[in-house]
């Protein structure tokens, strides 16, 4: 686990912005900007990778542990609820060269988003919906993987096909995929982010391009 | 008859109410004349550079990653959430509405969008920069919208030069009679996509211009610039945040700085003006009252020259408040022009589009601003639907993670797709002149005050028909040009917006030849109170269809030198 820990800390603190570039030029000097990494929220991230990882497959063993207990980390969500979107969310965004959405704290994110940004209204619909996924889906949790997929996919495609009555997972998707891009590995891994560009430049290149995160 | 009184009498040389983007001119151009100035501010203090606490950090390091709480926004900033530049970075900038509350009457509404600190909107600006024309000065004389302005293009030139060498305007020489051209540092460039749009509308529309949007930011830095301790635009376009660099023009990283070290100026922030005292015997404002919002305590503060700045509404609000038995309606009020013609411009309709191919053009950087197509409605093409204009911005980028909010994908497939650069899209939005009109007026609560006594102001505007028209027009003809670019999936769009959203909120204490039909005349002085002065946003006697901003910093910074002239030569 501290092996994970330390490779996963390196390889997050490449590529972070260009203050030096900009001193450099500039000698302005006046103001550093706060580009170093957050240590404390890449250890975080991690340690809810390595509960990741036994994701989604190995699930089942914590199943019938504590499903209606509340986490006191979670400011809204139930374990088991966490552990829904937690699946739900890393076969939308699954981990690849960088990690996945739980890699990064999404579930996280979107407790903190029902909790404080969206409207009670919006909080309760979601919940609402996501029992009701529960319920129809009793058995997801303990599902293979592959099935779980199958579940996640054919609710893209009916969100796709039929854009109303899906608002759980329309909600869900977007928090998803806002949760994951304004993260720091989303936004500095995944994508590229240059907090300090020092000018607007535009270019030609022939080989696909990493899109800009902000 | 003038009694001019000594100037130890006073507490100050002048008074400057509000330090935006107008009283921050002022203050700068009376402190380097030698005058002892205080500039009364309403908003909190606010340090430049250090006080900027959101400038430079990721989405990762504030809680809502961006986002204000929709609970909060709807009951904390009722108006100012709608503002296109408020978010969790910026949110401290803003004024909380429910604290300063405002009411609209007539079943009218009015998104009065208001700044928190020191420094005003100068803070928050989009910072677009154009000079208004001779046919902007000569419209209301030409077609009877309003009263005439009583300064032409000529008057104003100069002054334009002045305050754009010391400001930093970037921007293109293009000699467009209806846009002249500003004194630049060099423009931004123009991507591919950017380029052939401009080629392909200015083949199709020969009267039509696409130009690069001329903007307040640093590209070539004077030594008197660097001497304040600005730098070059970095484009980060996280202006509103602040910016330490003072790569945009505020009053925080330009004419504050620049006032202040002459050691003449007292800057006083938490500082709600209520009223200008006015002097029957003297016929002279002699001073103002205002209560410090922290500890409550209540001033009054004397000089010999009062400049209200407070932003068009605010100045309006203060001037209404000024009551005295000459003036029992507001100082300087002949009943004809104070508190009315409010205007804003007509924004909210454009159109948007998708463009194939230019996959292996991309750009570094996040641009600060954005092309412009100057007016050519009623100046190389007239039409017969509605009298003056309307300017388009827009531009082309490439899409990027959000345009996946909604898109149909999941899994590694959908990941490693918003991973690259996205298609290219281009938007088009219209922004257009407001006629002035005498039912467009605000006043204030015979009932209501705010927290420190100050009675409510009470807004009722409304746009017209012929604002209704170039909104129409403004989305059909973008969609006109971007077909005209040959782009795909073009989607006009024409919100429902009220007045203040864009913005641009001008008029309530206009220019004008007499106190017949005007506040102010030619110099921004009251017409019949001679050391009242107002350089602001109210000043304005039609609104033109360029972002106003640059023609408020010249106006001050003319009116300032007047100013100067008649204490110096003992008229005040």
């Amino acid at each position: 686990m501290q092996n994970h820990i330390a490779k996963f800390a390196d390889n997050s603190k490449v590529k972070i912005g260009k203050c030096n570039r900009f001193h450099f030029r500039f000698q302005m000097g006046r103001k550093t900007i706060n580009q170093g990494i957050d240590r404390r929220q890449i250890l975080i991230g991690v340690a809810v990778l390595m509960g990741g990882s036994l994701l989604p497959g190995s699930v089942a063993a914590l199943e019938n542990s504590d499903a209606g207990a509340r986490d006191a980390s979670f400011s809204v969500l139930t374990k088991k609820q966490f552990r829904t979107l937690s699946v739900i969310a890393d076969i939308i965004l699954p981990e690849t060269d960088t990690p996945g959405a739980v890699g990064v704290g999404v579930p996280s994110f979107i407790d903190w988003a029902l909790d404080t940004w969206l409207l009670p209204e919006e909080t309760s619909a979601f919940l609402a919906g996501l029992e009701n996924f529960s319920q129809q889906n009793a058995r997801f949790l303990t599902a293979k993987s592959a099935v779980q997929e199958t579940v996640v996919r054919s609710l893209d495609q009916q969100l796709h096909d039929l854009p109303t009555g899906l608002e759980f997972y329309r909600q869900l998707k977007e928090l998803v995929l806002i949760g994951y891009y304004t993260s720091e590995i989303g936004a500095t891994l995944e994508l590229a982010y240059d907090p300090i560009p020092g000018g607007y430049q535009p270019f030609t290149t022939e080989n696909s391009v990493k899109a800009w995160a902000t | 008859m003038k009694t001019v009184q000594k100037p130890g009498n006073y507490d100050f040389d002048v008074i400057v109410v509000g330090s935006g983007m107008s009283g921050g001119w002022v203050a700068k151009e009376m402190c380097e004349r030698g005058y002892k100035t205080a500039v009364l501010d309403r908003g909190e203090a606010l340090e430049h550079g250090a006080d900027y606490k959101t400038e430079g950090k990721g989405p990762w390091e504030l809680p809502g990653r961006g986002n204000v709480s929709k609970q909060e926004a709807l009951q904390d900033y009722e108006h100012v959430r709608l503002c296109y530049a408020f978010d969790e970075f910026t949110k401290r900038h803003f004024i909380k509405d429910r604290d300063h509350p405002f009411t609209v009457k007539d079943g009218k509404r009015f998104d009065w969008i208001r700044s928190s600190s020191v420094g005003g909107k100068s803070l928050l600006w989009h910072r677009h920069s154009y000079r208004l024309s001779e046919m902007d000065f000569m419209a209301n004389k030409l077609d009877g919208h309003g009263c005439d302005w009583p300064i032409r293009y000529d008057d104003l030139k100069d002054w334009y030069s002045y305050v754009e060498r010391f400001a930093g305007i970037s921007g293109a020489a293009e000699g467009l009679p209806q846009l002249p051209d500003s004194d630049f540092q060099k423009p931004f460039e123009m991507n591919q996509v950017e380029k052939d749009a401009k080629a392909s509308i200015e083949t199709a529309f020969p009267g039509r211009k696409v130009i690069m949007g001329r903007c307040a930011h640093l590209t070539e830095p004077t030594e008197e610039q660097l001497d304040l301790g600005r730098g070059p635009c970095q484009a980060r376009n996280e202006c509103q945040r602040g910016c330490s660099w003072g790569g945009y023009f505020s009053s925080l990283s330009a004419t504050l700085p620049a006032a202040d070290r002459t050691g003449n100026m007292t800057l006083i922030p938490n500082a709600q003006v209520q009223e200008v005292v006015y002097d029957e015997a003297t016929r002279r404002a002699t001073g103002v009252r205002m209560v410090d919002m922290v500890s409550g305590d209540r001033v009054f503060i004397s000089a010999r020259v009062v400049f209200v700045c407070a932003s068009t509404l605010g100045t309006a609000h203060i001037l209404l408040n000024s009551r005295s038995t000459a003036f029992p309606n507001g100082i300087g009020n002949t009943g004809h022009a104070l508190g009315h013609y409010l205007m804003d411009h007509v924004s909210g309709a454009g159109a948007t589009a998708m463009i194939d191919g230019y996959e292996d053009h991309y750009y570094s950087g996040r641009r600060p601003t954005s092309l412009y197509i100057p007016r050519f409605r009623n100046v190389t093409e007239q039409t017969d639907k509605f009298i003056r204009g309307y300017g388009f911005q827009g531009e082309a980028t490439r899409a990027s993670w959000n345009s996946a909010i909604g898109a149909k994908g999941v899994g590694k497939e959908f990941k490693n797709k918003i991973q690259l650069q996205g298609p290219w899209r281009f938007w088009l939005t219209g922004f257009g002149e407001m006629l002035p009109r005498h039912e467009n007026h605000v006043s204030l609560s015979a009932t209501e005050t705010d927290a420190w006594g100050m009675p409510l102001l009470e807004i009722s505007c409304a746009y017209g028909d012929n604002e209704n028209r170039i909104k129409d027009d403004m989305q059909q003809t973008a969609i006109e040009l971007l077909q005209a670019a040959g782009f795909r999936d073009i989607q006009g769009f024409r919100r429902e917006s009220y007045p203040g959203i864009a913005i641009h909120e001008m008029g309530t204490a206009r220019m004008g030849h007499s106190p017949e039909d005007s506040y102010l005349n030619g110099k921004n002085q009251c017409h019949l109170v001679d050391n009242l002065f107002v350089t602001d946003g109210a000043a304005m006697t039609s609104t033109a269809c360029q972002n106003p901003s640059l023609t408020f910093m010249a106006l001050s910074a003319r009116a300032a030198a007047y100013a100067d002239e008649q204490l110096k030569s003992g008229v005040l």
